[in-house]
């Protein structure tokens, strides 16, 4: 009996050992003739430029509330609004580009919609739509709406009807927009400046500046996110409001109009609200690990009595009124002062 | 110009972010209507980056390349699979000898009807307590909870929850039942997870499913200065979190910290976010 199982046994065991030994050499193999993953070689030398010279510029008629698309890989951006009904774009040791005309007004046979892209480096070459240089500055009408995104560029807009940037890299300072303003960076801080109309920002280490801003329209809201940046709001006059930060501070300055509603949150840092003395409004602070100050009158309406460090305080400063601003850090101060 | 220009050392506080308030407001005031500073903070703001650039190979190690990370999972895989695969030759080898089979099946029947004979009567321990809980059957417990919408604490499972529901409604002096309860079938895996707050089920899932993403490209599309605000910024909400999370074992009625929570979640998924959004940019910028 025992030699049977022996019999049975055996073979099955000196399989298995093999087929290991087998496997593991395999894989050692495959270890030593892996290849590390291949880098991608730059482009050979010889190929014309497609950069200009000196300047490069181009113009189209254009409607007055043309949209206007462009990426620029790198540079400084330059977008200025001006009253003509025409599009000027203009790239200083740039790269060569066409205005690429995507829509036309059925009426007037005018642009409405222009796509700025690139010449290709090899004529016959797929055509990549980024400009490269050292600046490109775009001349469109106050109403024109700006799309523009970029790798590390600083981008400044001014006195147009609409943005829409989007950045890994670069400050992004935009003025006069009369439309709304969305803006997107890696690095690098955010400018908004006497902007109208819905504005949603969005910062990875920057800081976001937010002044004399306010909305067009009763849905028009500001959003203004950022990682470890700081926020800074300064007379905006916004009704719905949402900032929040993960380690940076945020701070308001102005008065809350009537109805508002304000949502500013922070991880680790501090909320700062200097409003005017007659300020009235409903506040709810969430404030863990921190403290609360207020120089505004507060009347306590509820107050949780838990114990542990994390406080809620809902209560109406000075005579109450119809906004509601909640405020929540999880470990940072909340301060209310007088301006 | 608005008016004399900031101070560097002003400056670089305001890009590093150690502005008191009060200056920070004045300064963030004062770059709104200066061309000059503002230019001055981009020259910082380049200096700063290329520093990190500079020390990208000191910084190197902290932070493992896109290649060395790849080759640390594939060696993990190839690690993995190779376990399994001798395994699963092993089992296969066993079970190609018919008495290694027949001998294998005994095992597991016993093993089998042991784990049964085990469980058994601590079902019927659940089933009999239940109704003693609510002084009602398990169902009508189940309505009135459903009717009853302001559980503190929720579980993955199902029938976990009511019974945990339950139990919470009972005055305490009843802990056997819940290790009775834990004892048995899907119980067990809802002991190992913890209790979800109102709410948190949600943020949970959206975060687990951008994560895979997020890990596998993070280090290709962030710089080494952003990969490190990155894990900074990372470590900062997951400390806010556990620390809630710590409160909230303690009260777990706590409604502030409740949520403090949930806007911890979701800094993390606008974190986890950003790093998307930046991969979709990169990619349209090919």
């Amino acid at each position: 009996m025992r030699s049977a199982i022996a019999q049975l046994l055996l073979p099955l065991l000196s399989a298995f050992v093999a087929s290991a030994i087998i496997s593991i050499s395999a894989e050692a193999q495959t270890r030593v003739t892996a290849e590390p993953p291949s880098i991608p070689l730059p482009p050979a030398a010889g190929v014309p430029s497609p950069f200009a010279q000196d300047t490069f510029e181009l113009a189209i008629p254009v409607e007055r509330n043309v949209n206007i698309s462009l990426c620029v890989k790198d540079g400084r951006a330059k977008v200025n609004g001006w009253s003509r009904g025409e599009l000027r774009v203009f790239a200083d040791r740039g790269h060569k580009f066409d205005l690429k005309v995507m829509q036309r007004n059925a009426e007037t046979g005018l642009a409405s919609w222009v796509m700025v892209v690139a010449r290709p480096k090899i004529e016959g070459a797929a055509v990549n739509e980024c400009l490269e240089g050292d600046d490109v500055e775009l001349e469109v009408p106050t109403g024109a709406s700006v799309n523009l995104k970029g790798s590390d560029i600083t981008v400044q807009i001014d006195g147009i009807g609409k943005a829409h940037v989007r950045t890994l890299g670069g400050d992004i300072i935009a003025r006069n927009i009369s439309g709304g303003f969305t803006a997107s960076a890696g690095q690098g801080d955010i400018v908004a400046d006497r902007i109208s109309g819905p504005m949603n920002l969005l910062n990875t280490t920057g800081n976001i500046i937010i002044v004399s801003s306010g909305p067009t329209g009763p849905g028009d809201d500001l959003k203004a996110t950022t990682t470890s940046g700081s926020i800074t709001m300064k007379d905006t006059i916004y009704r719905q409001l949402e900032a929040s930060s993960i380690s940076g501070a945020i701070s308001f300055v102005g008065g809350i109009p009537e109805n508002a509603s304000y949502n500013i949150n922070t991880n680790r840092g501090s909320i700062g609200l200097s409003l005017p003395s007659a300020s009235g409004f409903r506040l709810a602070a969430t404030y863990g690990f921190g403290t609360l100050n207020s120089e505004m009158p507060l009347n306590v309406l509820t107050e949780n009595i838990e114990s542990g460090p994390i406080r809620k305080l809902v209560g109406d400063i000075g005579p109450g009124g119809g906004a509601t601003v909640r405020l929540s850090t999880n470990s940072g101060r909340i301060s209310l002062k007088k301006m | 110009m608005k008016r004399d220009c900031l101070e560097i050392g002003v400056i670089q506080g305001f890009i590093d972010g150690e502005l008191p308030e009060d200056v920070l407001v004045s300064v963030s005031d004062h770059l709104s209507a200066c061309d000059d500073c503002l230019q001055m903070v981009s020259i910082a703001e380049a200096e700063t980056l290329a520093v990190f650039s500079a020390m990208e190979r000191e910084l190197g190690p902290m932070i493992p390349t896109q290649r060395l990370w790849s080759r640390i999972n594939d060696q993990i895989e190839s690690e993995r699979r190779g376990f399994f695969g001798r395994l699963g030759h092993i089992f296969s080898t066993v079970f190609m000898s018919p008495s290694m089979a027949v001998a294998a099946a005994m095992i597991l029947a016993v093993t089998a009807a042991a784990v049964l004979f085990l469980q058994s009567p601590n079902s019927v321990e659940v089933v009999k307590q239940a109704p003693a809980v609510g002084g009602s059957s398990t169902d009508r417990n189940s309505e009135r909870i459903a009717s009853e919408p302001e559980p503190d604490t929720r579980y993955q499972d199902g029938s976990v929850r009511k019974v945990i529901m339950a139990s919470s409604r009972r005055p305490a002096s009843a802990p056997a039942f819940e290790k009775a309860v834990f004892r048995s079938g899907n119980a067990v895996a809802a002991v190992k997870n913890e209790a979800f707050v109102n709410g948190e089920e949600v943020y949970l899932k959206t975060i687990s499913a951008m994560r895979p993403t997020v890990d596998n490209n993070k280090d290709g599309v962030l710089s080494t200065a952003e990969r490190i605000a990155y894990e900074r910024e990372l470590a900062v909400i997951e400390d806010s979190i556990s620390r809630t999370k710590k409160e909230l074992k303690r009260n777990p009625k706590s409604e502030s910290a409740r949520q403090v929570l949930l806007a911890s979640y979701q800094n993390k998924i606008d974190l986890l976010n950003s790093v998307v959004q930046r991969e979709e940019l990169i990619a349209s910028l090919r």
